[in-house]
């Protein structure tokens, strides 16, 4: 089956090679109008997960707006360190189009320590469950924490954040503004 | 393959030469569809050189590996598809896996086994995402409620990462939820340190359907049905349950007034032990699970409490053993029952057992400061005797902000752990955890945590005392470099009560002061590269009630993880 599926993959990687443009660069014809809104014409980054309420959320009703995407869990202190920057910077910047949503990587059996923690630290963010990872693996398969995705008003990514540093939120603040702007 | 392997890999660094400042996601234009694709290419390459561990033994010394595993992750509009290609290559071999079959990995064959050949495939899946239905075909993750049935997972420290390779699938009609799954359950490295991919090849096969009443209530049953070594793979079959169905009811209030939430869960369990002999009657024996979460926050306060009562419920499973046979005791759990304990204690019994736990947290609206309070009681049957412990876990802490981005937190408590018949071992535990983050400017930093435990055993009147415990001293510079040194002690596996950077133990030298020293470089957001150096304490490493014994580690590992 390996034998088989190797050349395969390795197509697959130089069609990834050649055909393909980073999203910040696309020449794609994307304005900022009904049809982006929807993300019509991009390959933008879409998913559903419930929130604390048990209400599914879906990414893509975001579209039009800058989004930080954040991947969290309750025992990383970091990413709880993070999230207060992350918070203060949504608070700012949110009339002017800049979103903030969580994704608590957390396993089932400890939500009840993730609903001590956003009752703690006061998060008025959404904060999404990935109980089955099935997000997270598919935008951090490492599962390095925290991790957070920058996305276009397109919803396409256009950085990433590995870890947390104290000022990194500083980096991010450039980059959302940036996007704010254009 | 080794030259397509090589061929990625140049593609992949000269992507990491190529590329952006800010990593974007790589869009696809596939000339053949007109439709918008996305690629997402994750590669982490772990080289690791072994030196003497002076743990005592000299099996596990002198050798390097090489461990790549490489993602790749393709979107369009609603399609995924996802492969794991990874490698493991030994540079010489530690002599503990000398002579030892390693195993086959059931996307290769034998001749291809981690360890013979270099490169193999570790999860594929293609999936579909609709508003009201999705389905998966290949590796996926799989729980149901709280993991009281169900939870296949990966647990990062524990190096584990278990699928179930099969299918899965979830429809929403309205306020009705159904997911159906069935397949294979695919193990990945449990026990790489010896060389070995074991997969147990267990038939897992589930059902879940919930429904939410009036907007507020969430209504959920739920069966499972395991099927252990259905392939007669497993020379250990005899320790294993042949069939294990577990059945529950659950009810959830996920927001009762913006203030409260309530989740209560019941599961019957029933086992049929695996038989012995060809033509063996078995008979099936029973458990069951009870556990309830409530939820309050009010203003300033926030309050748990959760309950379990815990009978006989165990669904754990053991990989292959080898030709030997003997060698390979990599156990995997596929459900994670909570423990109600801070999730690194060692919870020796998440099986039968039954307690309570209360937490509180304060944090005035006006402060910087939160204070923390939690108490968990538990009654836990005692394997090997007829007998029963009680355990208690106290904790109280605080934790203080300051200076914009700096925090300060303390954390003690107290675990006791009290057989209720004579000889029986009794624990004693006070552990700590503490961190401080201080911003020197707005990019620069320091930070010191750490963990301390100091432990007391007694049995049948025979006291033995130790230490343990890991503290990290680091500088940050915000967001291109992380720096730091790690001092860590270990006093148990040497049996000496004092703290000696080696204690000798028939002649060996054992190590029980650690040092260590790491950088962390973050290149534009496309690569971390991580360096560590010097020697890091072993032993038991526990997560949420599953523990496994790790070896401690001396030399150098280098791991680099490349996104585009």
């Amino acid at each position: 089956m390996s034998e088989r599926l190797l050349p395969a993959l390795g197509l697959a990687a130089l069609l990834a090679l050649t055909g393909c443009s980073g999203a910040g660069a696309s020449a794609r014809p994307d304005g900022e109008g009904p049809e982006a809104a929807r993300g019509a014409g991009s390959a933008g980054v879409d998913f559903s997960l419930k929130d604390l309420a048990g209400k599914p959320v879906r990414l893509g009703a975001l579209r039009g707006k800058v989004v930080f995407v954040s991947f969290w869990a309750s025992w990383c202190e970091p990413c709880q360190i993070e999230l207060a920057r992350l918070q203060e910077l949504w608070k700012e910047l949110q009339g002017r189009g800049f979103e903030l949503v969580s994704v608590c990587a957390d396993p089932a059996d400890s939500e009840g320590a993730v609903r001590q923690l956003v009752h703690r630290y006061r998060y008025e963010f959404p904060v999404l469950l990935d109980q089955e990872s099935r997000v997270s693996d598919r935008f951090n398969p490492t599962m390095d924490l925290p991790f957070g995705l920058l996305l276009d008003r397109q919803g396409r990514v256009t950085a990433r954040h590995q870890g947390y540093r104290p000022g990194d939120e500083l980096t991010v603040r450039k980059e959302v503004e940036e996007l704010l702007a254009r | 393959m080794r030259s397509c392997t090589q061929t990625l890999a140049a593609a992949l660094l000269a992507l990491l030469l190529l590329a952006p400042r800010a990593a974007p996601a790589l869009e696809l234009e596939l000339p053949w569809l007109d439709l918008p694709a996305a690629v997402d290419v994750t590669g982490l390459h772990v080289f690791e050189h072994h030196a003497d561990n002076l743990n005592g033994q000299d099996d596990d010394d002198g050798y390097q590996d090489l461990r790549n595993q490489l993602t790749l992750k393709l979107a369009i509009e609603r399609f995924r598809l996802s492969v794991r290609l990874e490698s493991v290559t030994f540079f010489g071999e530690p002599a503990r896996a000398a002579g030892r079959v390693p195993f086959s990995d059931h996307y290769v064959g034998e001749e291809d086994a981690p360890g013979n050949n270099p490169t193999f495939f570790g999860k594929v899946s293609a999936g579909y995402d609709a508003d009201a239905w999705r389905a998966e075909l290949g590796d996926f993750y799989a729980t149901f409620g709280r993991g009281l049935a169900l939870r296949v997972h990966k647990s990062d420290p524990l190096g584990e990462d278990t699928t179930i390779l099969g299918a899965k699938g979830w429809f929403t009609a309205g306020p009705v939820e159904v997911t159906a799954l069935s397949g294979l359950t695919n193990a990945s490295s449990p026990d790489l340190y010896e060389k070995t991919v074991a997969d147990p090849w267990d038939l897992v096969s589930g059902l879940s359907a919930s429904a939410r009443i009036a907007d507020l209530v969430d209504v959920g049953a739920h069966g499972v049905w395991y099927l252990f070594d259905p392939a007669g793979l497993n020379d250990q079959a005899s320790m294993l349950p042949d069939h294990t169905v577990l059945a529950g009811l659950r009810v959830e209030v996920p927001s009762l007034l913006e203030v409260a939430s309530l989740y209560l869960e019941g599961d019957w369990l029933g086992s049929l032990p695996h038989p012995i002999v060809e033509g063996q009657e078995t008979e099936w024996s029973h458990g069951y699970a009870l556990y309830a979460h409530g939820h309050v926050a009010l203003g300033d306060v926030s309050l748990d409490l959760e309950a379990k009562s815990y009978r006989g419920l165990d669904v754990t499973t053991r990989t292959p053993g080898g030709d030997d046979g003997q060698y390979n005791s990599a156990q995997l759990s596929y459900i994670r029952p909570p423990t109600l304990e801070p999730e690194d204690m060692e919870v020796e019994n998440n099986h039968d057992v039954s307690g309570g736990r209360l937490e509180l947290s304060y944090r005035p609206n006006s402060w910087d400061t939160l204070l923390l309070a939690s108490y968990t009681g538990l009654w836990s049957k005692d394997y090997g005797s007829a007998g029963h412990r009680y355990i208690y876990n106290l904790r109280g802490g605080v934790e203080q902000d300051f200076l914009g981005s700096g925090r300060a937190r303390v954390l003690v408590g107290l675990r006791e752990e009290t057989p209720d018949y004579a000889g029986g071992l009794h624990q004693h535990l006070l552990y700590t955890t503490a961190s401080v983050k201080i911003p020197l400017t707005e990019r620069h930093s320091l930070e010191l945590h750490g963990t301390h435990w100091k432990r007391h055993k007694r049995w049948a009147d025979e006291p033995h005392d130790s230490i343990q415990g890991e503290w990290v001293l680091g500088y940050a510079w915000s967001p291109w470099l992380a720096a730091s040194l790690i001092f860590g002690y270990d006093t148990e596996p040497s049996g000496e009560t004092e703290l000696e950077i080696f204690a000798d133990r028939g002649g060996e030298p054992i190590r029980q002061a650690f040092l260590a020293g790491s950088l962390t470089l973050n290149l534009w957001s496309t690569a971390v590269i991580r360096v560590l150096g010097g020697q890091m304490r072993g032993g038991l490493k526990c997560i949420e009630g599953v523990c496994k014994v790790f070896p401690p580690f001396a030399g150098v590992r280098t791991d680099v993880t490349l996104r585009f």
